[in-house]
Order: structure tokens, then sequence, then C-alpha cells
């Protein structure tokens, strides 16, 4: 427990001073804030690893069964996001704009993990139900990074669009730019989540013998992957780009939202988170 | 105390130790008041072009000026900008100084030193040093925040350095001058933002496009403002320039002044649908491009965005092509409104950027107090350091069995033991806050350890 803790502490400390790298790289624009900023997140991030890999062993289950596992695997999604994002497109201030949430869920997973509180009933402690929810968190952090990116080349393309550029503007790289690591983003979290999806209905069939599509979770899942393969489709195929495919990005999002944390304040499901 | 006019000291440009010693030597007479450091010059707010352009010097009569002021001032530095001539002197007479100064740039025009007396302006230590933070910082510059004046202060310091005029207390007031302005720089981002109407272009094409370098320009028409646009774009990397022009000569001669390729004007309207920025720039004449010619141009473009700036007088693009998706219109005036905008962004910054020069001043000041117990700080360990070695000189004449490890054993212990001794009252001298407070401890160690010789009372 106190090793876990610790751990905990130490995954909180590392983002800490990565997200201060960011935010003095935020105010200056010095490249060697953001050096120091990246590489402490991939510290932040290879002690999540270690963390997880740990609370599975002593466990025998991958810690995604608990609310502090649930924070965890969040942050080690994000974090793979954006570092994989930082590989793709040298896009520094991307790094200042979400580390604060990777941080934020840390500091969440510590204090939750003072405490662990087990979500999943013995039966779902599959390890297909394990990569289920990883994929879906995978998704979500991908498709959290790509609505970032895609309301930055909004606002920027809305200031050219109208001559007005404001100050903070001049962090942002070239719409260009924005634009690629939209789709990226977006073209990466759909195929998670596809296969997050995918590995849902093998669980479902297995554990309940039948898919319950009349689940509000599933079915706006759905409804995303729908939405965005319209966005693909009308890029690809009407070579429509700018802001209106980037409604799509948002509407996308903002349902992805909903269906990940509003269904179970709003209305009832039997996923257990 | 000694005066610096007739026993000019030593010039040292290197290694701190000798930037040690130096600094004891000339503090010797700073600290009794008697050498000041004071800024003289004139720019672009106090003097007209006319009599700043008669101050433009080369480098080798900057080097001559600098030496000739070495009975002055025993250190100088001489910046002369398009914008200013400013003379940065540790001296002992300020006032005869002023009239030096005027007197030795005399030489190289024929204004009269009377004359010109009415245009320079004087500042002496922290304002002087202010003065100075300021123009390094760009914070006195015609352009507010531009680039090149810090590089030519450091130039004017190098100067200094080479003529043997730039000694300890000018390299610790110049490096603390450049820190700031970069500091100024990175802290308050002054220079970040464009503020000539090619500059802002260019910026704004960056902000779309990203690299510059694989973009292909269109200039339509030969305009000077369109010439010169493509010209900075031309610098920042962009390497397919097409030029049209209704006149092929003029098109030929502009393509080869800018390494880009000639068309006919039909040519360029052909070739639209393949650029990603288009300047034009012709007098006169109806619209060159029309809204729905350019709404056909980027339906065959597949929403990939075309920027357009339109540099003439009328106005060469029709305004509703702005409306298209994926067009970026800018006109002449929309370039100088973001001109404004940021030059306006620039002055806002001013003030945090005067906070950060106030605290590095601060700063300044501080080290040069401590000079003031330097001598006295040298003393003291020279003193020690003779003591050290009278009493092992005596102690390895009664001891000549010891071998070489043992005497290199005493020896160590001697020396270390000194450094230890030394190493608190030397921290707590360098602490001390008050000028009262430094006179006093400097006093009364003078006093306990006999520092000072005869000759030095």
């Amino acid at each position: 427990m106190l090793f876990i803790v610790g751990l905990w502490g130490g995954v909180v400390i590392t983002y800490g001073v990565s997200f201060w790298y960011a935010f003095k790289y935020y105010q200056n624009l010095e490249n060697f804030n953001d050096r120091l900023a990246v590489r402490w997140l991939v510290a932040g991030f290879a002690l999540e690893c270690i963390l997880f890999i740990g609370r599975w062993v002593t466990d025998g289950y991958a810690p995604l069964a608990s609310l502090d596992g649930i924070f965890l695997a969040l942050s080690i999604a994000l974090a793979l996001a954006l570092i994989l994002g930082r590989f793709k497109a040298q896009v520094s201030v991307l790094t200042s704009l979400f580390l604060p949430f990777i941080f934020l869920l840390a500091c969440f997973g510590l204090a939750a993990g003072l405490k662990p509180t087990l979500l999943l009933e013995p039966r779902l402690m599959t390890l297909g139900m394990a990569s289920h929810i990883f994929f879906i968190f995978l998704g979500f952090a991908h498709f959290t990074l790509g609505f970032g990116v895609g309301a930055a080349f909004w606002i920027q393309e809305g200031q050219l669009k109208q001559h007005q550029i404001k100050s903070w503007c001049y962090r942002l790289p070239a719409l260009e730019v924005l634009d690629s690591l939209t789709v990226y983003y977006i073209g990466l979290g759909f195929l998670f989540w596809l296969a997050g999806l995918s590995l849902g209905t093998y669980q479902a069939f297995q554990v309940f013998g039948k898919m319950p599509l009349g689940d509000p979770k599933i079915l706006g899942s759905l409804l995303v992957l729908i939405i965005y393969a319209c966005f693909f489709l009308l890029r690809w195929g009407l070579k429509m780009r700018g802001r209106k495919s980037m409604v799509l990005v948002m509407a996308g999002y903002f349902l992805a939202l909903f269906t990940f944390l509003g269904v179970r304040i709003f209305l009832t499901t039997f996923h257990a988170f | 105390m000694k005066g610096t006019s007739n026993n000019p000291p030593p010039r040292h440009q290197g290694t701190k130790k000798d930037f040690f010693f130096d600094v004891e030597k000339t503090n010797k007479a700073i600290f009794g008041g008697a050498l000041k450091f004071i800024a003289y010059g004139l720019n672009h707010t106090t003097a007209p072009i006319q009599v700043r352009e008669k101050y433009a010097l080369t480098p080798d009569q900057i080097k001559e000026l600098l030496k000739g002021l070495r009975s002055q001032a025993p250190e100088a530095v001489f910046l002369s900008t398009c914008n200013r001539v400013e003379f940065y002197l540790v001296t002992e007479k300020p006032k005869e100084s002023q009239e030096v100064v005027r007197k030795a740039l005399g030489k190289y025009h024929r204004l009269k030193p009377e004359e010109v007396k009415k245009f320079f302006y004087y500042f002496e230590g922290p304002d002087a040093f202010r003065h100075l933070f300021r123009v390094a910082g760009s914070l006195d510059s015609m352009v507010l925040g531009e680039a090149q004046i810090l590089g030519q202060v450091k130039e004017a310091f190098q100067h200094a350095r080479e003529t043997g005029m730039a000694g300890p207390l000018m390299n610790g007031i110049f490096s603390r001058a450049f820190s700031a302005a970069k500091k100024v720089r990175s802290q308050t981002g002054i220079a970040r933002m464009p503020v000539s109407i090619p500059s802002v272009a260019v910026e704004l094409a960056g902000r779309i496009f990203s690299p510059l370098s694989d973009r292909k320009v269109l200039l339509l028409g030969a305009g000077e403002m369109g010439e010169l646009t493509a010209k900075y774009l031309a610098e920042a990397g962009v390497q397919e320039l097409f030029i049209a022009n209704r006149t092929p000569e003029k098109a030929k001669t502009l393509a080869g002044k800018l390494g880009g390729r000639a068309l006919s004007m039909t040519e360029g309207h052909k070739e639209l649908r393949k650029m990603d920025i288009v300047l034009t720039s012709v007098s006169g004449g109806d619209f060159l491009l029309t809204g729905p010619v350019l709404a056909d141009v980027m339906r065959e473009r597949n929403g990939k965005p075309l920027f357009i700036i339109d540099m003439g007088v009328p106005r060469n693009v029709d305004p509703e092509a702005g409306k298209v998706e994926a067009i970026y219109l800018y006109n002449i005036d929309d370039l100088s409104q973001a001109a404004e905008t940021n030059r306006e962004a620039r002055r806002s910054l001013v003030e945090s950027a005067e906070a950060i020069l106030k605290e590095d001043i601060e700063k300044l000041c501080s080290w040069l107090n401590t000079l003031e117990l330097v001598p006295t700080i040298v003393r003291l360990r020279e003193k020690f350091e003779g003591l050290r070695k009278t009493e092992l000189e005596e102690f390895l004449k009664k001891n000549p069995g010891l071998s070489e490890k043992e005497v290199k054993a005493v020896e160590r212990l001697t020396h270390d033991l000194t450094a230890k001794l030394l190493h608190d009252p030397s921290v707590t001298l360098k602490n001390v806050r008050t000028a009262a407070d430094r006179f006093e401890f400097a006093r009364m160690l003078n006093e306990i350890f006999a520092l000072m010789g005869k000759n030095d009372e």
C-alpha cells in the first residue's frame, strides 16, 4: 500500500515539475523549458506504467476495476496520446495546454489511491474487459486531444478570417499543422474506440450472452463512431475542410464526453463507470 | 588616493583572476567617489538625421576614437547606430569628459562642438545604467522591441574590448545589460509581433502554412510594396516564386532580382489554382481577381487554403473573395492595422519590461557595492597567505628530515586551514548591506589585522 501511494506521489511530483516547465514555456516560449517539460512528461509516463504494472502484479488483475486505477489509466492514455502527438508534429504549445489535465488526473488518482474502491464485479475482471476499458480510454484521450487541437484551429481560423489576431494566438502553430494533427488524433482515436467497442461486445456475449444495444453508453459510443466516420467521409470524399469539418470534430467530442461522463449522471446504464 | 587620469589602470579582458585584481586597483579611486559611470550621446529623439549621419564611423575610426579617450576615462564604450551615437564612460571628470568627447568626435566631421552640444543628453550613475539597459533591451529604439540593437551594443562593447577600453567595470555592467535585454525579449515577447507591413504579411503566411519553404507564391504586378513583400517571403524560405506583369520585361527583371520565374498576366491567372500565396500589386483599373473567379479556383483546390495579399490602391481583389471558404484576404489597410495593433501590443509591454530592468539594475548596484570591500578582502587574503608561507618555511627549516609526501601534506593542511578560516568572513563581508556598515567593517578589519601599509594610509 505504502509502495503504491509512494509511486503515486512520485507520479504527481514528476507531472507537477513537467507542468511547471510547460507553464514557463507558455510564458516565455523558451525551447529549453519545452524540452524539460517533455522529458519530465516522459518520466511521469514511465513511472505511471511502472505503477500500473506494479498494481497488476500485486492485485492479480489490471488496475481498471478501482477508482484510482481508472484515473491512472486515463492519465496514462492522455500522456501517451500527448507524447505520440509530439512525435507527429513538434507543437510545443500542446504540452502546455494538456499537461494540466494529466497532472489533475494524477492528483485525483493519488487521492483515490489512499482508499481503493472496487467498482467491477469479480466475474467482469477478465483480460478482455480490461482491454475494452483501456482501449476506450485511449480512444477518449485521442478524441480529447483532437478536440483541443480542432478548437485551436477553429479559433485561429476565425481570427485570421476576421483579421483580428490576438497576441496569445502567436503561440499556436499554423492552420495546416493544426488541421493535420486533428485528423491524426481523430483517426487514431477512432481506431482505439472501435477496438474498445469490439472487445466490449465480445465481453458482453461472453458474460451476459447478449449485447445490450439499448444501453445509452453503447448507443452513444456507436453514434460517436458514426459522427467521426462522417468526418472522414466528408473530408476525403467531398474534400470538406476548415471550420465546417471542425464542427463535426467538436460535435463528436461532446457526444463522446457525454457518453463517457454524462450518461452515468443523467441516464441509467448497466456500465459500472 | 590615486588618480586614474595620470596612471590609468592596466586593461584586463580575460580571466576571473585578472578581473578580481583589476577591480581592486580601479576601485581604490571609484569608491572614494572619484570614478563615475556616465552615458553621454544623442539619438533619434534629440538630433535630426542630418546630425546623426555625421557620426557614422568605421570600426577603425571607432577604435581610434576610443584609444584617444584613454587619458580621460579608464574605461569607455562607443555605440554608433543609425539612430544613436553614445558614449559610456567610467571617468573621474564627467563634465570635462563631455567636452573631450565632443572634441574627439569633431575630428570626424565638420560640426563645431559648441553647435552640437544642444543635441546631447547626459546620464550619470543609476540613471546611466537605466539608459544603457533600456537601449540594450530595445525600449529606447525608434521601433520598440527591434532585434538589431542588442547586437549593435554587443559589437560596440567588443570594439572597446579590442582596444583595451573595457575593463572589469564595463565587463560587469555590460554583461548584466545583455542578460537583462535577453530577459526582456524572452519574458515579455516584445519582439515577437511583427510591426512592418511586409513582415506582418510573412507572419500571417506562417499562421496558415507550415513550412513556408515548399509554398508557391505568385506576384501579380510589380508595385513596390508587392516586390518588398515577395522579397521578405523569399527570405523566409519560399523557393517557388512566380512574377506576372502586364509588361513582360518588367516581370523578367523582377524575376531575376528575386530569383523567381516570369509569367505573362494570362499565364499568372491560369496558374492561380496551383498557388498558395498570391500577392497583387497593380495600380489602377478594375478588380484583377473577382469573387466568382476565386470561388472557381477554390473549387479546384480541394479546400486547400489560399492567402491573398492585396497591396494595390485602388484594391486589386474583390473584397467579396474574402468570404469564400479557405481564402484569407488581406489588403494594405488590414496589414497596416495589424502592424499598428502589434505596435500597440509592444507598447503595452514596456511597463513589464521596465520592471525586469529595474530588478537587474538593482542587482548591478548591489554588485558594485560589494566591490567596495574587495580591496579589504584581497588584503586580508594576502596577509593570511603571507603568514602561512612564512610559518611554513620556518617549520620546514626546523624539520629538514620530512619526506616530500609529508611536506605536501603540511602544505595542504595549512592551505586548507587558511581558506576555511577566511571563508566565513569573506562571505559575511560581501553580504553587508549598508554603505555605512561596509565602511565600518572595512575599517575594523584593516585595523585589527593591520592590513594597510604606511604608503596605503
